[in-house]
């Protein structure tokens, strides 16, 4: 059980580090300003609950979750926890890498309360969680990321904690790994560990916690149900990205990372229209889109073309088609003349980021102008699907026997 | 508006604090709840005929209620204290702003007496696994490992030997004896040992620890205590040698050795008060851990450790107010000369020692909120 009431923080700014010393000098004006990292709010976690903190970089999640903790005073309220409390803010942030992975885990169970006798009782749970076998007796130092990840995350759980607040934990760590942990706080949670987690992972988020809030420039913006919490946020993110497209990106100015052809056909802008009617370079996932062409002809073209094609970021195709393909055939062009393409389709992709490429062509596969990645956008998503194609999907169960 | 808060009368209802007087109909008020533990604001409101809201989490709890029209004016001051979920108030007056600071000093006071103790009492076994690894680990990965310990002070002994012993041929006071130049460097070396390890490191030691300090819960106060325990086992190791060079040299052990923590009990608290002050300020001015060398170095020259104390002459005023002239010559007398420590300088030592001990924790205490922000 875990409760805060009127918390806040507000950090003291000093523009020199003198300025501290002289304040806490008598007779001495006040020479800070006040930054309000957390302004005053209240949260209760219960027993068996597990609450989600979602919410972007700087919103105030990590200054909420020391302030939980009790690493951290607040500058104003109170928080009180009833039990033990294992906060795994940073992975193995008690290790020493000098030291046996055997031995750290000694050292963090120790920093966490508990006695030599109760982590010995628990070490071979522990390091059958870990799973990093005969690392265990070798220098922390020699550890990959993972490794550290598992060892860390693996003594937290096992020091058989009340409250356990865990800070974008599972972000490193493979997926079998990743599996073992979410098992293992399904299984917390049924022990009646009160759980407060931050995580980007908003997939996690949804699957894990019965609760979430949602933080942004230190207030809750949203707190409840996981699902609604997290379509705030995704909303609140998709403003921004918009707010920023379009004081950035105000002229649709051509940037192609690689630009060929002929000449005899010149693509003159590109632009990705989002469900609203508006150029986005922030999609969600299924969103109605559009990428609007506006083709000149420099030379006469009678069958003229045009084709669009997405990659991922690492350059694999995702979908590609033409105007040809899809049956839409351009009318014969003069010189001169200009035509606006359309292309239209649901944007069911993975949440990644995506680069869009066009080209204007002739019927045999020669280019007239070809931009690669001229449009740079990202798709987003509540659930992190893998691959690239992002079908929607419904689940049907069945008991048999 | 004395008059009018003469006449209040405060109920506690269900969870709630109902504070009403006569003449008070009119007059808008202000109140803070805070922790008495903590000091730290937990509520905070204003309005006529004040329902403050308690919180049914079991503490000791302060409540101030101002005239919002008479701001630095008097004060009425309600204790409260939850205990079982229950809210009853302790105790209710009129106060000043000046009193309660005043109230909050002597309750600070007498929190910075037990604190200290109590910190390294209930921390105790983290203390003493954290100062076990520090000495293992100062030594991983070296052939001699933890002999290193007994290697160092032996390796530094005959250096000062050579210098001071034979290249100046320094003697001690009035012993002749062969092996009297390295007995005394050892006495005086003992105590010097410790400290000097352990403040050489303080000044850094919540810096290492920086992750400590933002991404664990860990009773802070504590990372000095091991830096000087740990000094305390080179020390330990600096006795044996000692006896080592007693019997090497044909003296004897004589009981007097027995007084041994009549003195390590005041360097220890000196030690201790120095090392949290050298940490609190080391966060503060990074510069402080390049200038320990030198200070330590120099405070090491000051004290008649290497030399006799008769070459100091006129600048002989220095011991007076060195703690570590007066445990090194309280080192020598029950190590060499087989006599007791002077009583009367060791008296003064002691005190001094407890008033460095809790001024240190007090500054450590006191900076330790704001570490978060600095490392």
């Amino acid at each position: 059980m875990l409760k805060a009431k009127n918390i806040s923080k507000v950090y003291r700014i000093y523009d020199r580090p003198v300025d501290r010393i002289l304040e806490a000098l008598p007779f001495v004006l006040p020479r800070h300003s006040d930054f309000p990292a957390l302004h005053p709010l209240d949260l209760e976690v219960g027993k068996g609950e597990t609450l989600g903190v979602v919410g972007p970089n700087g919103g105030g999640k990590s200054t909420l979750l020391q302030l939980l903790a009790g690493i951290i005073p607040p500058t104003t309220g109170r928080v009180s926890r009833k039990g033990r409390t294992a906060a795994l803010l940073e992975l193995g942030a008690g290790f020493n890498p000098e030291f046996s992975g055997r031995e750290n885990v000694y050292i963090n169970g120790e920093i966490m309360g508990l006695s030599r006798r109760e982590i010995e009782a628990s070490m071979p749970s522990i390091e059958r969680f870990a799973g990093i076998g005969e690392f265990i007796e070798r220098p922390v130092k020699t550890y990959s990321t993972g490794m550290h990840v598992r060892l860390a995350f693996s003594t937290a759980i096992h020091v058989d904690p009340d409250i356990l607040i865990v800070d974008e934990a599972l972000a490193v760590g493979d997926a079998v790994f990743a599996n073992r942990c979410i098992r293992k706080f399904e299984e917390l949670r049924e022990k009646g560990v009160t759980v407060v987690l931050v995580s980007h992972d908003l997939g996690l988020v949804k699957q894990l916690c019965n609760r979430a809030v949602f933080l942004m420039d230190g207030r809750i913006e949203a707190a409840g149900d996981p699902s609604d919490v997290i379509n705030r946020y995704v909303g609140a993110v998709l403003e921004k990205q918009k707010a920023w497209r379009t004081t950035e990106d105000a002229v649709h100015g051509l940037d192609a990372s690689h630009r060929h052809g002929d000449g005899a056909v010149e693509i003159r802008a590109v632009e990705l229209i989002g469900q609203d009617g508006a150029p986005t370079r922030a999609v969600r996932a299924g969103e109605r889109v559009t990428v609007r062409l506006s083709v000149f002809f420099h030379q006469a073209q009678p069958t003229p073309m045009a084709g669009i094609l997405i990659r991922t970021r690492n350059g694999l195709d995702a979908f590609g088609t033409n105007t040809k393909t899809e049956g839409a055939d351009l009318p014969p062009c003069a010189a001169g003349d200009a035509l606006e393409i359309e292309f239209a389709f649901e944007c069911l992709l993975t949440p990644q980021e995506y680069t869009l490429t066009v080209a204007a062509q002739h019927p045999s596969g020669h280019s007239h102008d070809w931009l690669d990645d001229a449009v740079a956008f990202r798709v987003l998503d509540i659930a992190k699907r893998s691959g690239i194609a992002n079908l929607p999907t419904k689940i049907a169960v069945r008991q048999l026997s | 508006m004395n008059a009018r808060f003469s006449e209040v009368t405060a109920s506690i209802v269900e969870d709630r604090l109902l504070v009403k007087g006569d003449g008070l109909e009119d007059c808008r008020l202000k109140y803070e709840v805070r922790d008495r533990q903590t000091d730290t604001v937990l509520d905070g409101g204003e309005g006529v005929n004040l329902d403050i809201p308690l919180t049914e989490d079991d503490g000791d709890y302060a409540i101030l209620v101002t005239a919002v029209a008479d701001a630095p004016g008097s004060i009425l001051f309600f204790h409260v204290v939850v205990a079982a979920g229950e809210p009853c108030l302790a105790s209710q007056r009129t106060t000043s702003a000046a009193a309660l600071r005043r109230s909050r000093l002597t309750r600070g006071l007498a929190r910075a007496a037990v604190q200290p103790f109590s910190s390294i009492w209930r921390n105790r076994s983290l203390i003493r696994s954290m100062v076990r690894r520090d000495i293992a680990g100062r030594y991983a990965g070296s052939h001699a490992g933890v002999f290193w310990t007994i290697i160092h002070p032996l390796l530094l002994m005959l250096t000062y030997a050579f210098v001071f012993g034979v290249v100046l041929s320094t003697r001690f006071a009035n012993d002749d004896r062969p092996g009297s130049f390295v007995l005394y460097f050892l006495a005086g070396m003992l105590p010097w040992l410790a400290f000097s390890e352990s403040a050489g490191r303080a000044a850094g030691v919540v810096i290492e620890h920086a992750n400590f300090v933002k991404k664990l819960v860990f009773p802070l106060d504590i990372l000095p205590v091991n830096l000087v325990f740990s000094g305390l086992f080179s020390q330990f190791f600096g006795v044996l040698v000692l006896f080592g060079a007693l019997l090497l040299f044909g003296r004897d052990i004589y009981w007097t050795v027995l007084y041994l923590p009549l003195l390590i009990i005041p360097q220890l608290l000196f030690t201790l008060g120095v090392c949290w002050l050298l940490a609190a300020l080391g966060v503060l001015f990074r510069d402080l851990g390049q200038l320990m060398g030198f200070i330590i170095t120099l405070w090491f020259f000051l004290t008649p450790i290497c030399y006799d104390e008769s070459l100091l002459g006129q600048y002989h005023w220095l011991f007076r107010i060195n703690p570590f002239y007066i445990l090194v010559r309280a080192y020598r007398a029950v190590l060499l000369e087989h006599a007791a420590p002077e009583w009367q300088s060791l008296l003064w030592l002691s005190a001094a020692s407890a008033l460095v001990f809790l001024f240190g924790y007090g500054c450590f205490h006191r900076t330790q909120r704001q570490f978060a922000d600095l490392v």
